[in-house]
């Protein structure tokens, strides 16, 4: 099982499971309109701890994350439906963000 | 009587961002942006470049965010329901059909509409696009011109369809739209609410499939009247 946290508190993840689906199953409140598709944006997340060992956004995710953290360093922002748990991600600290950004 | 209008003030709740005429308004960038999609699809490609074309031109029309996946179906895929996988590597052929549903934001506001096209000579194809369009305009004028619930509305739906030689897919039965996110209000579907939806804050699907051959078609856009139809 692989430990991450978000807002603090721990959830545990199957390998390659998102951490959008690993939060849903452990009942922790993580929004998400378009049922983990990477296209509505409600389960952004500022990334606190980690963000080396992510693998980089695909296109669509990050033209999302860029337009929806205007006026932020959408660096550090990840969808969470788009993030799939692996073993360099252990510890990953998340924070989430509102529905409407 | 009192609960139902009860449920449909409930149900039919807008958010602080609901603005009509904007609604109005991303209705129309919906269908254009379709309409642009459709004529950018060409026998010989595959699907999945397909919705990557689609997901370039949203993100060109200021619609960067969407509530529900871009679809792009080819041939046998229209056959699949909504949130389902397309089956991989399915290229459009010389004489096919594919459809398109897109639920975009723009800013505040919910888009979502659909229609199927078909290339090169495919009559059959060609009819069931048609009934796919020529059924929701029936559902809808029923819906306008009696005050049947949604759950009637798409009994109505199933039986139309029959007569018309179609199967109607029921996973896609209408739904909510307004300010996003709508799911926040109801996200259930159309075909369970016993009132009458009312106009601009509710869309109709229509998805159709040939009760035996590999091949469907999807209709959708918002419940109006006619006048927003000319």
């Amino acid at each position: 099982m692989l430990e991450f946290f978000l807002n603090g508190v721990a959830v545990t993840a199957v390998a390659d499971e998102s951490v959008l689906a690993a939060c849903q199953r452990a009942g922790v409140a993580l929004a998400t309109v378009c049922k983990g598709r990477g296209m509505c944006g409600a389960c952004r997340v500022k990334v606190e701890a980690g963000l080396d060992a992510l693998p980089a956004a695909s296109v669509n995710e990050a033209r999302l994350i860029s337009y929806l953290a205007r006026g932020e360093d959408a660096r550090t922002h990840r969808l969470a439906c788009q993030i799939f748990m692996t073993a360099p991600l252990l510890g990953l600290r998340l924070h989430a963000h509102p529905v409407i950004a | 009587m009192n609960e139902v209008l009860d449920k449909q003030s409930q149900l039919e709740a807008v958010g602080p961002a609901f603005i009509k005429d904007k609604m109005l308004e991303m209705r129309a960038k919906t269908r254009g942006t379709i309409h642009a999609i459709a004529a950018a699809c060409k026998p010989g490609m595959v699907e999945e470049d397909a919705v990557a074309m689609a997901k370039d031109l949203l993100v060109a029309g200021d619609m960067v965010r969407g509530w529900h996946d871009v679809y792009v179906r080819f041939g046998a895929n229209t056959l699949k329901t909504f949130g389902a996988a397309s089956d991989p590597g399915i290229v459009l052929k010389e004489n096919d059909i594919f459809f398109i549903d897109i639920g975009p934001v723009w800013g505040e506001f919910e888009g979502d509409g659909g229609d199927t096209f078909t290339v090169g000579t495919a009559p059959e194809m060609a009819k069931c696009a048609a009934d796919a369009k020529k059924l929701f305009h029936i559902v809808r004028k029923k819906w306008e011109t009696t005050g049947m619930s949604g759950r009637e509305l798409y009994e109505f739906a199933t039986e139309e369809a029959k007569a018309l030689g179609w199967e109607l897919n029921l996973d896609l039965s209408g739904h909510r739209l307004s300010d996003f996110p709508h799911a926040a209000i109801y996200d259930g579907p159309m075909a369970e609410v016993d009132f009458k939806p009312s106009p601009l804050v509710w869309v109709l699907e229509i998805h159709i499939r040939h009760p035996s051959e590999g091949y469907g078609a999807f209709f959708e856009d918002m419940l109006l009247d006619d006048s927003y139809f000319a």
